[in-house]
């Protein structure tokens, strides 16, 4: 049992759904921070001994995922002069009873996926994990523009990240710089990719990527 | 130390390629990097006979399959570098409706997705492994939207957004596979494959399950395996052709690698679980790729689906334990599929369109073109004496009655679409040919397939006398 | 008279003369952050008085309700009040399911002001009284998914099981912070707190409960003023008493933790009305269906992880 644990895991919870429910792109973005200060303090809340390089990992957690990763993604939306609301597909309303579905979904399947007793604080790992996941993807399916879809894989990338580190997985120095790496490019790419996307469609919702449908390609000339 | 030769010097050469400016400069170290990887390969193919020792154990260890991956992405990258020195100067020249991007960051960016795809089949570990894969996308994401249309943007922001989910859907399977361990009698150590075979079985079969299932979701998505092949079509036909040749012979290769490391770490009891979904994830990829191929117009999406057809088909190698088959298959595959590419995008290059309906007569225009064109699209359904007819064949006798119909269907389907739209842009009268000053460039370039032709016809020719 | 109820009545007497301070110092923070010297904190005390000596007034158009709404808010207030477990033990009035019953009086006391707002025939307190009942409807949802996670978590339906409830438990750590999160929310709505409601505001189109008082004067006034003080002691001190595991504390310690929980607590709703812009109205039913999911949440949390029913 872990108190500083249980205690990051609840605000996680929270953190998806404010995300779910929150209409503004900034606001938004400060969610995501949010997440990677938390997920950031994960393993040195989880471990029982804290080492000098878990040290050197959170700091290096934090300060890509809620520092310049947001600030990548402030810059960009500047940058593309995307409109502060956020547009959704599936109101606000609609969105929090989604997402709690999901999470009731998460709850669920971490039941069945039930762990050894010595377990302790890691019971909550699955079901916490999965909701973020699950909101992660619901933010990338429901939400109309480029950038929250950036936003939506971020959260995402959060839940898997927290699964692996709340289970305490040690995949090694190299690993967890190679996906910090891959996570920075990838947002980089994506943001560089938002700014083309804008100045060629004039906008950047992506439910007006339409071009190449199966009906449709011929038009793609 | 050749592994790591193969990993980094890609992507020297791609920083000396984005610091050049002079065309001339960039075409020879493309060169230059293409030939260097592939005599590493072939230096590496010597050494795995002596069987050393690996340099990084438990990190980085050349086995049979990544050599094949290594060496099938190492030739591919060989031929795509000479195509592209040739067929840069005619794009610029003739295909000038978009901006494109410059050359020496599609030759750099190409060099980087060499060394990806290196470390791709070299990691020996499961994390190292993800990091790799998702490597590969971001290193070809750019590359597909090289020319700056909207088309291209739009195919290259689906294929980010798709990849990545999908991929960080495996890297949850990843954890899970940690976590199986974790939660086993032995403890967990860490994530490399070695570790992960000694102590197989005695992994947590719940969350091995859940493990697997997210593993095959993540690096099937990036196969191209139905129902996760969305990506695929739009990435493939809207990326110029040496990045389609690239992409569609040999990054998939790299996820079906991925697969590869995941079904050698299952335990006895789970073997059959593992393989129905192997199985029915391919014989759904089948389906799905004859129900687009009939009624397909657009000939790169026509190839884009046969790879999804072809990725279904080493799912199934796979899930019935023909290992060899499996890897026969890829190679022939990716030799195939070569060639088609390269076709298409000299065709494109003369029609201007990747509608077949406006194409006719090829005989009668390009007629080295129109025979290479017809002739892959026969190899890559098997037809004799391609190498893929043989292990169609293998494949048929294993699976037997039920299996072998549903697996025959398909591929029927498959030939009926595949050469009805082959033999429609062949045969004829010659038709309207917008770019006419393109066609000597389109021979020129059709000279290359040509050459390349012969590689899954002499191994067909064999592969048939062996069988 | 046992020690329980003396120590009860104590507090009983102490939240009765103790309600008016929390305005007072809700408003000390806000003027604090607004770097300004602010009201004393004795304020409402002082506006009592005043409200007081004076006559009250009532509308020609009312049809008399008007008069009887004071009296019944503030009796069904007062009532609420006696059933809190005050001094970490049960109240002497409690019985079972009283619970339900606390949070049905205070719905009583809404119902009276909002017919008391209805009976002055004025446009705007018609429109406040109408927007009450809209947000009270979807709180009242909140509230009883919290109950209804007080009762799985303790087993029972008094009000007393509140002091067994609260970080007692290290289990059930994760669904109590849920749960308290949801409860917050809860009472910044009740209360007609920002971001729901703006007690500062004379705009008639955004006012809410400020709205429905247009028309009281005099000691009728002051009564609604301290309705609305005891109703906030009341939320604040259901607040506190759940997150505290009081059950077997001494009263000394009791008395401290409890002070400084309220008044913390009181506090954070004053930095709350700092930072925040009150919502458009649109989105308070959004807030009040987050603190719904919250809640509901926190009963998946409790039932599928942490041991679920007692």
């Amino acid at each position: 049992m872990n108190v500083q644990v249980e205690i990051l895991m609840a605000f996680f919870l929270l953190s998806c759904l404010m995300l779910a429910a929150c209409s503004r792109m900034l606001h938004c973005i400060r969610i995501v921070a949010l997440q990677g200060l938390l997920l950031g303090l994960m393993p040195l809340a989880a471990a029982e001994h804290i080492h000098m390089h878990q040290i050197g990992a959170a700091f290096l957690n934090i300060s890509l995922k809620a520092v310049l990763l947001p600030l990548l993604l402030k810059a960009a939306m500047h940058k593309a002069q995307v409109k502060r609301e956020l547009e959704p597909l599936v109101g606000y309303a609609a969105s929090l009873l989604i997402v709690l579905g999901g999470m009731f979904i998460s709850f669920w399947l971490g039941r069945k996926l039930n762990l050894p007793e010595n377990a302790g604080a890691l019971r909550l790992a699955v079901p916490v994990a999965f909701s973020v996941v699950l909101t992660g993807l619901f933010i990338i399916m429901a939400r109309k523009k480029a950038i929250t879809q950036v936003i939506g894989f971020l959260t995402f990338e959060n839940g898997i990240a927290l699964f692996g580190s709340a289970m305490m997985i040690e995949c090694g120095l190299a690993v967890e710089l190679g996906i910090l790496l891959d996570v920075f490019v990838l947002v980089f790419i994506m943001g560089i990719a938002v700014m083309r996307i804008n100045s060629a469609f004039e906008h950047i919702d992506s439910d007006k990527l339409n071009l190449l449908e199966e009906q449709t390609h011929g038009a793609a000339k | 130390m050749i592994e790591l030769y193969l990993i980094f010097l890609p992507a020297v050469f791609a920083a000396l390629i984005a610091l050049s400016r002079k065309p001339v400069v960039i075409k020879i170290l493309l060169a230059v990097a293409a030939l260097l990887h592939l005599a590493g390969v072939i230096m590496l193919f010597n050494r795995l006979q002596e069987d050393a020792a690996a340099l990084l154990p438990g990190w980085l260890e050349a086995d049979f399959p990544g050599m094949i991956v290594v060496c099938i992405a190492s030739a591919l990258f060989c031929a795509v570098a000479i195509y592209t020195l040739f067929w840069l100067p005619a794009s610029r020249k003739f295909e000038i409706q978009y901006p494109t991007m410059s050359s020496h960051a599609l030759c750099s960016v190409m060099c980087l997705f060499l060394s990806t795809m290196s470390l791709t089949a070299f990691a020996a570990n499961f994390g190292l492994l993800w990091v790799a894969v998702e490597a590969t996308t971001l290193a070809s994401a750019p590359l597909i939207a090289f020319r700056r249309s909207r088309a291209a943007l739009e195919a290259m922001w689906k294929y980010l957004v798709i990849c990545s989910v999908g991929i960080g859907l495996a890297l949850l399977g990843t954890f899970m596979l940690g976590a199986a361990a974790r939660f086993s009698s032995q403890g967990f150590t860490d994530l490399s494959f070695r570790s992960f075979i000694s102590i197989k079985e005695y992994l947590d079969p719940q969350y091995f399950k859940a493990a697997f299932l997210f593993c095959l979701a993540g690096y099937g998505l990036k196969m191209g395996l139905a129902p996760f092949h969305v990506w695929l079509p739009d990435a493939y036909s809207e990326s110029p052709a040496p990045v389609s040749v690239l992409l569609s012979g040999a990054l998939v290769n790299c996820s079906f690698l991925a697969i590869v490391r995941v079904t050698a770490a299952v335990p006895e009891k789970l073997q059959s679980f593992c393989s129905e979904y192997l199985i029915g994830l391919g014989i759904l990829s089948l389906f799905v790729a004859a129900c687009f191929i009939i009624r397909q117009k657009d000939f790169k999406r026509m190839l884009a689906y046969s790879s999804v057809e072809h990725m279904g088909l080493m799912a199934i190698f796979w899930g019935l334990q023909m290992t060899d088959a499996a890897l026969l298959h890829m190679i022939g595959h990716s030799a195939c599929k070569m060639i088609l590419f390269f076709m298409a995008g000299n065709i494109f290059l003369v029609y201007g369109t990747k509608e077949y309906r406006y194409i006719s007569g090829m005989f009668s225009t390009m007629p080295l073109a129109a025979c290479i064109w017809l002739g892959g699209m026969l190899f890559i359904c098997g037809v004799p004496p391609s190498p893929l007819f043989t292990t169609e064949i293998m494949l048929i006798q294993k699976a037997g009655g039920v299996l072998g119909l549903l697996i025959l269907l398909p591929l029927f389907v498959i030939f009926c679409g595949m050469t009805r739209t082959a033999l429609e842009m062949t045969m004829g009268p010659a038709g309207e040919v917008p770019r006419k000053e393109a066609v000597p460039a389109g021979l020129r370039l059709s000279i290359i397939p040509a050459f390349l032709a012969f590689i899954p016809l002499a191994a067909g020719i064999y592969l048939i006398f062996q069988l | 008279m046992t020690n329980n109820t003396l120590y009860w009545t104590i507090w009983f007497a102490a939240s009765l003369i103790l309600s008016p301070l929390l305005p007072g110092i809700i408003n000390k923070v806000k003027a604090f952050f607004a770097g300004r010297k602010g009201p004393s904190v004795l304020q409402l005390y002082y506006d009592l008085f005043k409200l007081l000596r004076k006559e009250s007034i009532v509308s020609t158009t009312s049809g008399g309700v008007i008069r009887l709404a004071p009296a019944i808010i503030l009796g069904t207030l007062l009532t609420a009040a006696l059933f809190l477990p005050y001094g970490a033990k049960y109240s002497p009035f409690t019985f079972t399911g009283d619970v339900i019953f606390f949070f049905y009086l205070l719905g009583t006391s809404r119902v009276a002001m909002i017919f008391g707002a209805l009976d002055t025939g004025s446009s705007f307190e018609g429109m406040g009284a109408s927007r009450e009942a809209h947000f009270a409807a979807l709180a009242e949802a909140a509230i009883f998914a919290v109950i209804g996670f007080l009762a799985l978590t303790t087993g029972h339906s008094e009000t007393g099981m509140l002091s067994d409830t609260g970080f007692s438990d290290i289990r059930h750590l994760t669904s109590t912070l849920l749960c308290a999160a949801a409860f917050f929310l809860v009472l910044l709505v009740e209360n007609c707190r920002v971001p729901a409601d703006d007690p500062d505001t004379h705009l008639e189109l955004t006012m809410i409960h400020e709205a429905m008082v247009l028309d009281y004067a005099g000691p009728d006034l002051a009564g609604i003023f301290y309705a609305g003080a005891l109703k906030l002691w009341l939320f604040i001190s259901f607040f506190v008493m759940f997150l505290i595991p009081a059950g077997s504390w001494e009263f000394g310690l009791y008395s401290a933790v409890f002070g400084a929980g309220v008044l913390l607590t009181t506090v954070a709703v004053g930095c709350v009305e700092s930072c925040m812009a009150r919502y458009r109205f649109l989105k308070v039913p959004q807030m009040l269906a987050g603190a719904l999911c919250i809640a509901l949440l926190a009963v998946f949390c409790l039932t599928f992880f942490e041991g679920g029913l007692k």
